[in-house]
């Protein structure tokens, strides 16, 4: 059998705070095969956005993983130097982070931050690395493309900024690209052409998708398989239909519950 | 009427080059007005850019409009500072970074000089409780903490001053939808205990539906829609508020 590309195994992410210890992700194990597409969903605090972190160790001071394994490719990034994975994030492992206006560089212009990683990861650069930029822009469906690559990011909108993290992360051409709740921001007719456009260009560079969403209805749009985390522990695997037709934890249930819901919101 | 916009506009300017030579403008806000009326629930719907958020901050008195005014009524209203709180879309950077949980919550309360001073925990550990999360973030600094459980501690402490008027700015987005529903009702269940007035902006067109009494619906800086919600449901205008009724999951909406 085809081994996976990313494959998680028994990973636990402790953090330390005011001396106290806080097990946020307890031995949780997943993988993701080439060009495959992955939801992890569950609940507000549940450990999604500590365990995609830890994948290539971008975790705060006060984060410690205190074992397992993550295996990219069959080799293990817990044992890798910084430096080592400085040039693996973003060229192999691109992240679209939750709060984009708070991870974007505020002091640098939009035009910026992507040339720099065109320049990093394609090695593109001028004129050259200008226009792929508005090309990336129009893509995430931004309207004004020269205004925003002129804009620093507190200049933009909420929903603008978020796109513009989602172009910033394509610009690497990942082979594994980690997107956390990168449509929250966004109406839900931005959003469908937002999913859509990264199933097309899912297929067209083959990259896989580790999607991280609270949003059942995407998990059912997009993914093959659909992971369930509850209280730092993975409690349900699923194919995504199976996972709709017959929920097993009562995790689970209560979030097709809730999404079953939604039109009666 | 509780506060009225009237014929608001603001331009943003973005300076270019050395000596600022080339100029650009950005129409966020085209003459805006309406009314607010006391104890109501106004919904403000809008594409991405559409000017929302620079709305919310003018209405807050946080951002100079470049014309226009906001009316507020003293009747309801005396303190403005206390009396109209907003809750922002991005909760991590409205956040003092340097301060942890309690004491976001408890600076409100000694500002106002809302709670005795021995009181103050109880009635921080009560904020907690209220938006649903544990004792055990007492003490965690804004980083240390998940992007839902930012976005209930920007609630809280909006709530803590108990306010007249709550300005929201995509307050729920990133909380699952459990917890969506549990904040919903929490804000309805407010306005009938404290009196509240919102004004409520989000896309979900669901959200929308379960809190709003009217709505505004924005294009590029303009008011291009507005009623009361039944009738922009049943009978949309706009191709913006067309499209996002028809899509998916909204057609039972209809109901
Ligand atoms: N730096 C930190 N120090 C201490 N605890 C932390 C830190 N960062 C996160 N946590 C805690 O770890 C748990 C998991 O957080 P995480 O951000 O992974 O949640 P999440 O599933 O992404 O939630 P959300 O949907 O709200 O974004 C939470 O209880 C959070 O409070
Ligand atoms: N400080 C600023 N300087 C210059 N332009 C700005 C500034 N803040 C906002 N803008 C611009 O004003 C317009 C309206 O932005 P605003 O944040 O009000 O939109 P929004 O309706 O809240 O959108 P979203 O749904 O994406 O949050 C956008 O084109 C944005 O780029
Ligand atoms: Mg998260
Ligand atoms: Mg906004």
């Amino acid at each position: 059998m085809q081994r996976p590309l990313l494959e998680v195994k028994d990973l636990a992410v402790d953090f330390i705070v005011s001396g106290q210890k806080i097990e946020a992700v307890k031995k949780i194990s997943f993988s993701v095969f080439a060009q495959e597409t992955v939801v992890i969903a569950g609940e507000s605090g549940s450990g999604k956005t500590v365990s995609c972190l830890a994948l290539t160790k971008l975790l705060p001071a006060n984060a410690h993983i205190r074992c397992g394994e993550v295996l990219f490719r069959g080799r293990n990034l817990v044992s890798f130097s910084e430096q080592a994975l400085q040039a693996i994030r973003g060229s192999k492992i691109a992240y679209c982070f939750q709060e984009p206006t708070s991870y974007l560089n505020p002091v640098y212009t939009i035009e910026e931050q992507i040339k720099e990683v065109l320049w990093f990861c394609q090695h593109i650069k001028g004129k050259q690395a200008r226009n792929y930029a508005i090309h990336l822009l129009e893509q995430v469906k931004i309207k004004e493309p020269l205004r925003v690559l002129t804009s620093y990011p507190h200049q933009l909108s909420g929903g603008m900024n978020q796109r513009v993290f989602l172009a910033m992360g394509l610009a690497g051409r990942p082979e594994l690209f980690i997107a956390d709740e990168p449509t929250t921001a966004l109406d839900v007719t931005i959003e469908q052409e937002i999913l859509k456009l990264l199933m097309d260009l899912k297929k067209e560079y083959n990259f896989a998708l580790l999607f991280i969403t609270h949003n059942l209805a995407i998990a059912r749009k997009i993914a093959q398989r659909v992971y369930i985390m509850h209280q730092g522990l993975i409690v349900e695997e699923k194919k995504t239909e199976e996972l709709f037709s017959n929920p097993e934890h009562q995790h689970a249930k209560e979030l097709i519950a809730a999404y079953e819901k939604i039109g009666k919101i | 009427m509780i506060i009225q916009a009237d014929n608001i506009s603001k331009v943003y300017t973005l300076e270019r080059g050395i000596l600022g030579s080339k100029k650009i403008t950005i129409q966020a806000i085209d003459k805006v007005s309406f009314i607010v009326k006391e104890f109501t629930t106004l919904g403000i719907v809008g594409e991405s850019g559409s000017g929302k958020t620079t709305l919310a901050k003018i209405i807050a008195r946080l951002l100079e409009p470049t014309s226009g005014c906001i009316k507020v009524n003293p009747v309801y209203i005396q303190d403005f500072r206390k009396d109209v709180q907003i809750i922002f879309q991005n909760p991590l950077s409205s956040l003092n970074p340097k301060m942890r949980v309690c004491d976001t919550l408890r600076e409100p309360l000694l500002i106002h000089r809302l709670v005795k001073r021995n009181e103050e925990e109880e009635k921080v550990l009560e904020l907690l409780k209220l938006v649903g999360l544990e004792n055990n973030l007492f003490y965690r600094y804004p980083h240390q903490l998940s992007g839902g459980q930012r976005q209930r501690v920007c609630i809280a402490r909006a709530l803590a001053v108990e306010p007249k008027v709550l300005i929201l700015d995509e307050p729920i987005s990133s909380l699952d939808l459990t917890v969506q529903v549990k904040m919903l009702d929490l804000f309805v269940q407010l306005k009938e205990k404290l009196r509240l007035t919102y004004l409520f902006i989000s896309h979900n067109l669901a959200v929308i539906k379960y809190v709003a009494d009217s709505v505004i619906v924005m294009k590029e800086g303009r008011i291009v829609e507005e009623g009361n919600l039944k009738d922009i449901f049943e009978h949309p205008q706009e191709t913006y508020t067309k499209n996002l009724i028809a899509c998916a999951g909204c057609k039972e909406l209809m109901k």
